[in-house]
């Protein structure tokens, strides 16, 4: 290789290892400079700069520098020009390149240029060019690294520390409230029999508890747990058959007026709304089939339908007390249920048929005479369906309002009020007895409390005039009573505005919280059975 | 057996030696002048009287045993003053016309306060310059060869005088500014000329050896970058280009043409040679731009105005051309 090439390929190599040494200098002073960003902009805000992203920052320059060092990579033109304006070689070395590149480049002129290029190199070394590495750019680059790997090594600052705690706790208490309220949905679902499934609709509950995502915000935690009670509050709200159970209660203390025990025993189970207990009592009075012609079976069959009769009348008369504005049977849509006052007054039509038919002297051929008694049986039979509904309806908006509770409680949880969450004993509250603390004992038991099935039901009646009793009846005859419904708005008023609180977003959590225990004292709500 | 560039250089310095007996001081000027002449080019020397402007040609016609000649430029000068004329001759019935010879008949004129000359009279040495031949009365008389012009001319005297068209402007090589001499110079000037004696300057080079040497140099070669740099300063006087510098976009009317690229080319290479080199670098043809581009550069109206000096321009030009 002549002694030019020899040079060029010296100046070249050398000139490569400037530019590297030069970018991995500005890399170090960019990465350093850039982590040194990273590390004062976290601290600004009282974080300890992430380590990782130191990583990151330092990395990238670094490959920058490389890519750089690779790409514009000296070619021997380039080193020609700067070997020419470095050593003063007055364009010897890129004249060379390009008579060496000419088709006559074998002139003598050219080659007494190369002589002349070859002589004037001697003596010049490529090692002498500078790398051009500035040291005041090395220590500045070794200063910023030192400085950043000293921010790297701070913590949190205490305010910071304390609101990363505070997030964590936030986290870890709103995977338990969505987890134990998701738990307690599914338990709810599997604790509901078949007409409860009908109306509570179990997929919309596990979208509802799926809704509650783990969160770092308190507030939007808060806000999550609210909105499930809110839907919770609003599904029992859905599921209250005001109108039946004011017919029913009506009903009920037209029924507790009669002189018959089982009048009696009916309208208490309809007035402690255990509607299951009351169509499984109207399914023992139906009136039972004998044989028309033993003598003994049809004084049965009459006392019987004279009992059902009664109720029926009794109960029909309770209805008539409350006109809801009902839709007419004309104008009801066709499969639309017939109202309970109108379907009770039917049964009362239909009760006092069948006993004018038993009432009667019969032909016991006659079998077409019994056509009333069908027609009381089916009657009988919608009364008890629609008994059947209202038992599954109560049932479900009694898991409903444990369900609101355990929301309710989730929130508290949530606000940080409370450690520790317990939904399941929450759930478990009512069951098995009354509540801890609380006792009792049998002299001092209300002998209301037989819808509390606690196998230790102790029935205290009486007639009234008849005998000495503990308990006193007291029974009025129809529109002398004192209504419930009174009691019941003001539980509605209540509700509508703690669920109102609720919405509202520009009231604190704290304060809501406040004032939903506020409100839950003064009014003193009776826990649900 | 010597280089090319040695016996350049050789024949070079034997002249500069030569005519340094006698001209102190004026180095640039006397080696851009010995290029021109070797380049077969024109030049025109500006500067103040009492210079020694003449005294450089005179000098220098001396030093290379060529044929002088010198005309003092006048306004009633006429052209057939510069060129010849036919005048009668011969007596009785044999008498016929003849051309006699003006002085530009030599190898070295001396066109002295050449602006002080009518425009036609100027125009006359033109086809001079430039073709190097005479045509009188349809008659072409060749000029002998090698054939060099330089002209004087004086900047401070502008009544009577009569500037030179931009196309004979053209016609010059180079334009070289002759300034004071230094104290030392000075000192050494009036040793020499003030005494009994006179420098003996004795002819140390001819005329072939002048062709000679523009023939050599014209073999050295050049790079393309270096060529490439060339045009760029060339094209940067040229207000018309975009790159070109702003000072002379602004002040400029016209530009450098082709011809001054040539005699920068030239010149350059000559610069090479001189330097001992085969190869003619960037700055050979940075340090002959200003003397072949000053006067190839018209000034708009605006740098009249601000008495824009073209060797500013030149020197922008070269920086834009980096």
């Amino acid at each position: 290789m002549p002694i030019t090439d020899r040079f060029l390929s010296g100046v070249r190599s050398r000139l490569s290892r400037a530019l590297t040494a030069r970018s991995l200098v500005a890399a170090l002073v960019a990465g350093a400079a850039g982590a040194l960003i990273w590390a004062l902009a976290w601290r600004c805000f009282g974080y300890a700069a992430p380590r990782a992203a130191y990583l990151w920052i330092a990395a990238v320059p670094l490959l920058a520098a490389l890519a750089m060092a690779i790409l514009r990579r000296p070619d021997t033109h380039r080193a020609a020009a700067f070997a020419d304006r470095h050593f003063s070689l007055k364009d010897a070395l890129v004249s060379y390149l390009d008579f060496a590149a000419r088709p006559d480049g074998a002139r003598p002129i050219y080659q007494l240029q190369r002589d002349a290029t070859a002589a004037a190199i001697t003596g010049k070394d490529p090692a002498t060019i500078p790398l051009g590495v500035r040291r005041r750019a090395l220590w500045l680059g070794a200063i910023l690294t030192v400085v950043a790997a000293v921010l790297a090594i701070l913590p949190h600052s205490p305010a910071v520390a304390a609101k990363l705690r505070a997030e964590q706790e936030t986290l870890d208490r709103s995977n338990t409230v969505a987890t134990e309220l998701q738990q307690i949905v599914e338990e709810l679902i599997a604790g509901m029999d078949e007409h409860e499934r009908e109306v509570l609709k179990p997929e919309t509950l596990r979208a509802w508890a799926k809704e509650l995502a783990p969160t770092k915000d308190q507030r939007d935690m808060m806000k999550a747990v609210a909105r499930f009670e809110q839907k919770i509050a609003t599904a029992a709200a859905g599921l209250e058959a005001r109108k039946d159970a004011e017919v029913l209660k009506l009903a009920a203390a037209e029924l507790d007026a009669s002189q018959l025990a089982d009048a009696k025993q009916l309208a208490r189970k309809l007035d402690a709304k255990d509607f299951q207990a009351a169509q499984q009592k109207l399914g023992e009075m139906k009136p039972k089939q004998g044989n028309h012609a033993n003598p003994d079976d049809l004084a049965k069959m009459r006392q019987s339908s004279a009992k059902m009769k009664e109720i029926a009348r009794r109960m029909a008369n309770g209805a008539r007390k409350r006109d809801f504005g009902k839709t007419p049977a004309n104008e009801r849509l066709p499969g639309e249920a017939k109202e309970l006052d109108e379907l009770l007054k039917d049964l009362d039509q239909a009760a006092d048929a069948a006993d004018k038919e038993l009432q009667a002297d019969l032909d016991p051929g006659e079998m077409e005479k019994m056509e009333k008694a069908g027609e009381l049986d089916k009657d009988l039979q919608q009364l008890r369906a629609r008994l059947g509904k209202l038992d599954a309806g109560e049932k479900a908006k009694n898991r409903l309002k444990a369900l609101g509770k355990c929301a309710a409680k989730a929130n508290s949880f949530a606000a940080g009020r409370s450690q520790t969450l317990g939904l399941a004993q929450q759930m478990m509250a009512g069951i098995g007895g009354l509540k801890p603390g609380t006792g009792h004992t049998d002299g001092k038991r209300n002998e209301r409390d037989e819808a509390r099935d606690n196998n230790n039901m102790t029935k205290l009646e009486g007639n009234l005039g008849q005998g000495e009793s503990q308990s006193s009846v007291e029974s009025a005859e129809s529109g002398t009573g004192v209504s419930g419904r009174g009691q019941s708005a003001r539980e509605r008023d209540f509700r509508k505005q703690t669920e109102s609180l609720v919405h509202r977003d520009d009231v604190p959590e704290e304060l809501k919280q406040g004032i939903r225990e506020y409100f839950e004292r003064i009014h003193n709500i009776p826990e649900d059975k | 057996m010597p280089t090319p560039a040695e016996s350049f250089q050789s024949v070079f310095h034997t002249i500069r030696t030569e005519v340094a007996k006698f001209i102190v001081g004026q180095e640039d000027v006397i080696d851009h002048v010995l290029i021109a002449i070797i380049c077969g080019g024109h030049v025109l020397l500006e500067g103040v009287p009492g210079l020694g402007k003449t005294a450089l040609v005179n000098t220098l016609a001396r030093a290379l045993h060529l044929k002088f000649g010198r005309i003092q430029f006048t306004p009633d000068l006429l052209p057939s003053d510069v060129v010849g004329t036919q005048i009668l001759v011969g007596s009785g019935d044999r008498r016929a016309l003849e051309f006699q010879r003006g002085p530009v008949f030599c190898n070295i004129l001396l066109a002295d306060e050449i602006n002080r000359a009518t425009p036609k009279t100027q125009s006359a040495l033109l086809e001079t310059m430039q073709e190097k031949r005479v045509t009188v009365a349809g008659e072409t008389h060749p000029l002998q060869s090698p054939f060099f012009v330089l002209a004087t001319q004086n900047p401070i005297e502008q009544d009577g005088t009569y500037p030179l068209p931009e196309a004979q402007l053209d016609r010059f090589f180079f334009k070289l500014h002759v300034t004071l001499p230094g104290h030392d110079h000075f000192a050494e000037i009036l040793n020499r000329t003030t005494g009994n004696t006179a420098p003996e300057i004795t002819p140390v080079a001819t005329g072939e050896d002048i062709l000679a040497m523009g023939h050599s140099l014209r073999d050295v070669p050049v790079a393309d970058e270096v060529r490439d740099h060339l045009i760029r300063i060339v094209r940067n006087t040229h207000p018309e280009n975009e790159k070109s510098p702003e000072k002379v976009r602004k002040y400029v009317r016209h530009g450098a043409s082709p011809r001054a690229a040539q005699a920068m080319l030239l010149a350059a290479r000559a610069k090479a040679l001189l330097d001992g080199r085969f190869h003619v670098a960037r700055e050979d043809v940075d340090s002959v731009a200003a003397p072949a581009l000053r006067h190839r550069m018209i000034l708009s109206f605006e740098g009249e105005a601000d008495a824009i000096k073209p060797d500013d321009l030149v020197k922008s030009a070269i920086r834009n051309a980096y």
